[in-house]
């Protein structure tokens, strides 16, 4: 045999060739296996970046607060206060210009908040049924299925009284991660609204943020002067029920 | 030490011999359906199958068996013009040599054919039948048409001419025997009994299943493609004996020079 140095060269060429395509092969199978994993990650990743995003939007960020989220100006939310005065019992309780008015005597007329429920429908009615009470009666239907119903009706119709509905029920249920992101939901729907507000910061204080839940509805007030939530600034402040 | 690879080398020479027949499942099968096929009044027999199946050794084993005991003969190289093919029917049927500037038309052999017809069983092997000219295989048919005339046929099954071939003496064909490339198993015993024939227990011993797989891989079980693969590797051990012994362990077969046979054989392209 005289060529058995040529064949020797040969085969290592083939060797490396072999080891290669073994690498190349072995490098497809962990892309393969690694790509679902790195999808979800990604995905995950993607979900959590838009619900932080969402909560700073609306607010968790105080400049998106102050400048952009909110975006209403003084006068345009105590226009808005003032048409909802006449229609909503609710905040007749509440003087409309209880800014102007001395602090003092907002406090003697503070109204109380009772959560009550009832069978009739699973639509938030504000009522009160006596002066400077307020009442939010809401529906009860005994399962957790109208509970989820709600929910999964919600990223299609984005109904405000929907995640109201959901954050004060979970607010009852003393579940207040829950009652936290419904009203953050409420408010991405509605960010005028002081109830969604209010009861953020309630979950929020009640979860064991208190400074950040009176830091936020200070913040509100600032801007809009609403009467409702400088009571419960106050009562968070003070260490009162609230 | 240093001689047992040359010797191994030659065990795996590709030629015909009967002697140093291996017998394996599937050929010990196609012999006795051959055998068998011999003693009923069939006109014609196929023998098909790729080339290194073993065709030809099977005709010459029977060839070897039987010659003493019956009129059997075996054309194991085809004949190139009509006139050659004549020479040995005439040397068949008559036993002797056709003396030379002699004419003998086809008539006269069908002629004879029909006479000695249950006088005689003549047995012709016909090995490369698919290298017969068209105007020859018609001859062979209406020879095997007397009915004092057996012909055995071997073709290749792949190349055109066998369809051709096998077209032609398909109404005429009474039995088909089909020879399969081997098993790894068969391969393996080939291989083992090969070297074993040979005196070479030692080296058999060191042809492991991983050996015997990649052999079969290359070779797709074909014994002529596997004798070469041997040969070859064989063939690089002696080299190395001789000239660089520190490059072989001796007690096993190594996967690379195995491969480098593979390589040098081309059932590995580089």
């Amino acid at each position: 045999m005289y060529d058995i140095e040529e064949l020797e060269e040969k085969w290592r060429r083939y060797r490396r060739k072999k080891l290669l395509r073994l690498f190349l092969w072995a490098l497809l199978i962990v892309l393969l296996l690694a790509l679902p994993l790195f999808y979800v990650e990604v995905y995950s990743e993607k979900e959590k970046t838009a619900v932080k995003k969402s909560r700073y939007a609306s607010i968790g960020s105080e400049e998106s607060i102050s400048k952009q989220e909110v975006n209403v100006s003084r006068g345009q939310i105590n226009e808005k206060l003032q048409k909802h005065t006449k229609a909503s019992p609710l905040l007749q309780a509440v003087p409309p210009s209880m800014k102007e008015k001395k602090y003092s005597q907002v406090k003697s007329k503070r109204p109380k908040m009772q959560i009550t429920f009832t069978d009739e429908s699973h639509h938030v009615e504000d009522s009160t049924k006596k002066e400077g009470a307020v009442e939010l009666s809401m529906v009860k239907r005994n399962d957790a299925a109208v509970i989820r119903s709600i929910e999964k009706r919600f990223p299609l119709s984005h109904n405000y009284d929907d995640a109201m509905y959901l954050a004060k029920y979970y607010y009852s249920k003393h579940r207040y991660k829950k009652a936290e992101y419904w009203a953050m939901q409420a408010n991405v729907v509605d960010s005028t609204k002081a109830e969604s507000w209010m009861l953020f910061a309630k979950a929020k204080a009640k979860g064991g943020h208190r400074t950040e839940a009176i830091r936020i509805l200070q913040r509100y007030y600032d801007n809009t002067g609403d009467s409702q939530v400088k009571l419960l600034i106050d009562a968070m402040r003070k260490g009162r029920k609230f | 030490m240093s001689c047992r690879y040359t010797d191994a080398k030659k065990a795996f020479i590709d030629e015909v011999k009967t002697d140093e027949y291996i017998e394996l499942e599937g050929s010990r099968r196609a012999f006795l359906q051959l055998t068998h096929s011999l003693r009923k009044s069939t006109k014609m027999v196929l023998i098909y199958g790729e080339p290194g199946t073993g065709k030809t050794l099977l005709l010459h084993r029977l060839y070897e068996k039987y010659r003493e005991q019956m009129e059997i003969h075996l054309l194991d190289i085809p004949s190139g013009t009509r006139q050659e093919f004549y020479r040995k029917l005439f040397r068949i049927f008559t036993g002797k040599e056709m003396p030379p500037r002699t004419k003998v038309d086809f008539e006269t052999f069908v002629a004879f054919a029909r006479r000695i017809k249950g006088k005689r069983n003549i047995v012709v092997l016909l090995d490369e039948a698919q290298m017969y000219p068209k105007e020859m295989l018609e001859e062979i048919r209406v020879l095997s048409d007397t009915g004092s005339i057996k012909f055995v046929i071997a073709l290749h099954k792949t190349e055109d001419e066998d369809l051709v071939a096998k077209k032609h003496f398909q109404s005429r064909i009474w039995e088909t025997i089909e020879l399969r490339n081997a098993t790894p198993l068969e391969l393996n015993a080939y291989i083992h009994k090969h070297l074993l024939h040979h005196g070479h227990n030692e080296l058999a011993s060191l042809f492991k299943d991983r050996h015997i797989k990649l052999i079969h891989r290359w070779t797709a079980g074909n014994f002529r493609e596997c004798n070469k693969i041997l040969y070859t590797l064989f063939e690089i051990y002696e080299h190395y004996d001789k000239h660089d012994p520190q490059k072989i362990d001796y007690n096993k077969i190594s996967i690379k020079h195995l491969e480098m046979a593979a390589i040098k054989t081309g059932f590995i392209h580089v």
